[in-house]
């Protein structure tokens, strides 16, 4: 039997779990090229901790730590500042192809209008982890996570009422 | 509209721009970090030879010039030299035991300000204390060494010279310091203040 050396045992990991880091540079960097360096910063951070991954947590929570770490302590250039969550992102979502990621796309732009440690605690709650697990990776305790997040997802839906509307037509004008 | 089911949409991995290769992410395990602090710490290594040299250049010369007042001088300035490396040897073990990168969000902002701030101040502090004995200093050794048979004789005029340079050098020099760090690190700093006070309110 042939038994997998460690790095590519971690390559697996990275690998299933991909949409993690992915998804954490997406919150923080529009530059492709940047974010293709800021990925493989993540990547390396991460294997020179791999040792001390004791399995104690899940692979995906550790690399979610990792991944909000790096990013948030990394030296980014000045992201340009968003504009508001207007027509014409609604005009730039109508244009899309893909209905379903129409929601997906317009999510992900109020959430990128969210301050910097808002949107990773955010899309950790997105993703299904308990309010113990996400104050365990920001390092605040629960009920002060709770308030967060219940602050949060009401601006969220300040930010995507208006666009409630406007994106059934969408639907409906594709599915027509 | 449903914020976890659009979240998951944006988990499909043929949604996934940029995606790295195999090859890609194999490189990533051994290029160099591009975080701030293993490039400060470089720096501070860097700066650390550039003590220790110095202090066994200015020691020799303590020992090789027979002029009291460089004497004198010249040892505060290698003892000026001995706390700085201390304090930088010291500076290096904190950063190695800093902690892992897989810590929390929180202790790990709080660990980078402190430890950039830290060794940025130490270099804007070397320019203001060791400025103002270095340069009477080098001036009395150019002295000894033009004429190593005359006496250092401080005229008024040698003496508010020698004011001049060390009221103004010095505070130039951490002026500078000060200037090149804001130029470099000033907008990583407040960004990482940001959201320090961020996650805590």
């Amino acid at each position: 039997m042939i038994t997998k050396s460690p790095e590519d045992e971690f390559l697996d990991m990275i690998q299933t779990n991909a949409s993690i880091i992915h998804k954490v540079v997406r919150l923080y960097i529009d530059d492709p090229e940047d974010r293709k360096d800021l990925l493989q910063e993540i990547i390396g951070q991460a294997w020179k901790s791999f040792s001390s991954f004791r399995g104690e947590a899940k692979f995906s929570t550790w690399l979610y730590r990792i991944s909000a770490n790096t990013v948030l302590t990394y030296k980014r250039k000045q992201q340009p500042v968003p504009h508001p969550l207007d027509n014409k992102l609604h005009d730039h979502i109508a244009a899309s192809d893909e209905v379903e990621n129409a929601q997906a796309e317009l999510l992900l732009a109020a959430i990128k209008r969210l301050p910097e440690t808002d949107r990773l605690l955010v899309s950790l709650h997105l993703d299904g982890y308990s309010n113990e697990e996400v104050a365990d990776v920001v390092g605040l305790d629960k009920p002060h996570v709770a308030v967060k997040l219940h602050r949060i997802k009401q601006q969220l839906i300040k930010m995507l009422k208006p666009h409630a509307n406007a994106n059934e037509s969408v639907k409906a004008s594709t599915k027509a | 509209m449903d914020l976890h089911k659009a979240w998951q949409d944006l988990n499909q991995p043929e949604k996934s721009e940029n995606k790295l290769t195999k090859k890609e992410m194999t490189e990533a395990l051994y290029k160099d970090s591009q975080m701030p602090l293993p490039g400060l710490r470089k720096r501070l290594i860097a700066k650390l030879g550039y003590l220790i040299f110095f202090t066994a250049l200015y020691a020799g010369i303590i020992l090789y010039v027979d002029q009291v007042f460089v004497k004198i001088l010249f040892s505060m300035v290698v003892a000026v030299h001995a706390a700085f490396i201390v304090a930088f040897l010291a500076e290096l073990k904190q950063l190695d035991n800093a902690g892992a990168p897989d810590a929390s969000l929180l202790q790990t902002l709080q660990k980078y300000y402190y430890h950039v701030r830290k060794i940025l101040k130490y270099e804007e502090w070397y320019g203001i204390v060791v400025f103002p004995i270095i340069i009477p200093a080098s001036l009395i050794l150019g002295q000894v060494f033009t004429d190593p048979a005359a006496e250092v004789v401080f005229t008024t005029k040698r003496l508010l010279y020698m004011i001049f340079l060390v009221a103004v050098l010095g505070p130039l020099a951490h002026f500078a310091a000060r200037k090149m760090n804001n130029y470099a690190y000033g907008s990583y700093l407040k960004q990482l203040r940001n959201n320090i006070k961020a996650l805590k309110s």
